[in-house]
């Protein structure tokens, strides 16, 4: 349950803990969706969810990866309900604001951000909720509707695939 | 457990610690050189994954989310009348409203240091651990010598009891050095953070930007420990406690 020294969190107090959050959900939707803008979308649309249903939220422990999961299933809602094209990889690398994002001190970080933005939906949605989520397997494979073996399946492929695009070669 | 079937799971979750794995790799230093290689492969995933949302976003501010009520100040000041416009000039000096402008700032950035809440810790210890994405890389057991070094220079004494430690370094945490070491479990690295100038009343649980973590009391300060995957981080935190007695 969500509280506060002073008792259980207000308006206020939620609406400030929701807000924090908006930067852990800004990147988990743009890793999802591959596009700023609908990642903004994503997570406007999450906001106002989470807002409506601040009562059940009070209840919960677990506030993050109940965000987490509105966001992917808003993204999937987003894409089945508008039929968005699918994302054209080089526009997206090509965009100056996210080639700058992907950029970073270290260019082994920014060569892996692009080998990500590469990985088929398949792998790369496990991986994001693993890595970036803290889901376990049980739970990303509840949460995509698939068995644990397939699952690790798709989690190990999708290492091996990163590390083929990244350069370091298969293990 | 054959070599392929410890290979699949290691390449799929590189933390996983069941029995049957850690008896594998007891007698596999092929594998055991493979998770090493995915745990560190890991931190740079993890490194890569958190990429700055701000530099992305642009300079438009994001809508606000939800209708929140207005400030209780400025109903306030909508009730109260206007203030009358002063009939003569202020004979104060500019430099004066300059100064009373930036004490009253350090004013207020003091109040709302002081009053930032209390689970802004745990955040806070995220934050750091996350820009030290090499310390879950280090595999060999640091030498006394060193782990000394970092300890003296954060003020702090260690009994006997700890884990080897594989990573130590003396870290400027809220206006403090405070050690930060890394200790190899059975079940993977562990972070730990010892804060001799924090204070928590109970033990509180926290999962935080994909870490789970403990923040322990410990005598008048407190023990913070944390690991990239889901274990069981009582036994470590009470080690380290019982080592600062």
């Amino acid at each position: 349950m969500i509280e506060t020294g002073r008792g259980e969190a207000t308006d206020d107090e939620l609406a400030r803990l929701l807000e924090s959050f908006r930067p852990d959900l800004m990147r988990f939707a743009f890793w999802l969706a591959r596009d700023r803008a609908i990642a903004e979308d994503v997570v406007q649309e999450t906001m106002l969810r989470a807002w409506r249903a601040r009562n059940e939220l009070r209840n919960t422990t677990a506030i993050r990866p109940w965000l987490l999961t509105i966001v992917r299933r808003e993204n999937a809602r987003l894409y089945e309900r508008k039929r968005l094209p699918t994302v054209d990889l080089d526009e997206v690398i090509a965009n100056q604001d996210i080639a700058l994002a992907l950029n970073d001190t270290d260019p082994e970080i920014g060569d892996l951000r692009r080998a990500i933005l590469a990985l088929p939906d398949e792998y790369r949605e496990p991986i994001v909720l693993q890595v970036l989520g803290g889901f376990s397997t049980g739970e990303i494979a509840k949460e995509l509707d698939l068995t644990v073996p397939a699952v690790l399946t798709r989690l190990f492929r999708a290492r091996n695939k990163l590390k083929e695009m990244y350069g370091v070669g298969a293990p | 457990m054959t070599h392929d079937e410890a290979r699949e799971l290691l390449g799929a979750v590189p933390g996983e610690t069941s029995p049957e794995l850690e008896a594998h790799l007891q007698t596999c230093t092929e594998c055991r050189a493979y998770r090493d290689d995915m745990l560190a492969f890991d931190a740079k995933l993890r490194r890569a994954l958190e990429l700055d949302w701000h530099r992305i976003q642009g300079s438009a501010p994001p809508a606000g989310p939800m209708p929140k009520p207005p400030p209780a100040a400025a109903t306030v000041t909508k009730l109260m009348p206007k203030e009358p416009e002063p009939l003569v000039k202020h004979s104060r000096p500019r430099w004066f409203a300059l100064a009373a402008s930036i004490a009253a700032a350090m004013v207020i950035g003091s109040v709302l240091w002081l009053s930032r809440p209390p689970e802004s810790l745990a955040a806070e210890i995220v934050t750091h651990v996350e820009g030290e994405p090499r310390s879950w890389e280090k595999t060999e057991t640091l030498s006394a010598e060193k782990l000394d070094a970092v300890l003296r220079k954060s003020g702090v004494n260690l009994g006997p009891g700890m884990r080897p430690v594989v990573y130590a370094s003396a870290c400027w945490f809220r206006g403090h050095y405070v050690p930060h070491v890394v200790v190899n479990t059975r079940e993977g690295p562990v972070t730990v953070m010892i804060l001799l100038h924090e204070r928590v009343s109970a033990t509180q649980q926290f999962k935080e930007g994909g870490f789970s973590g403990l923040l322990v009391p410990a005598g008048s300060g407190a023990v913070a420990v944390l690991s990239r995957t889901p274990m069981n981080l009582e036994k470590p935190a009470a080690e380290v406690v019982h080592a600062l007695r």
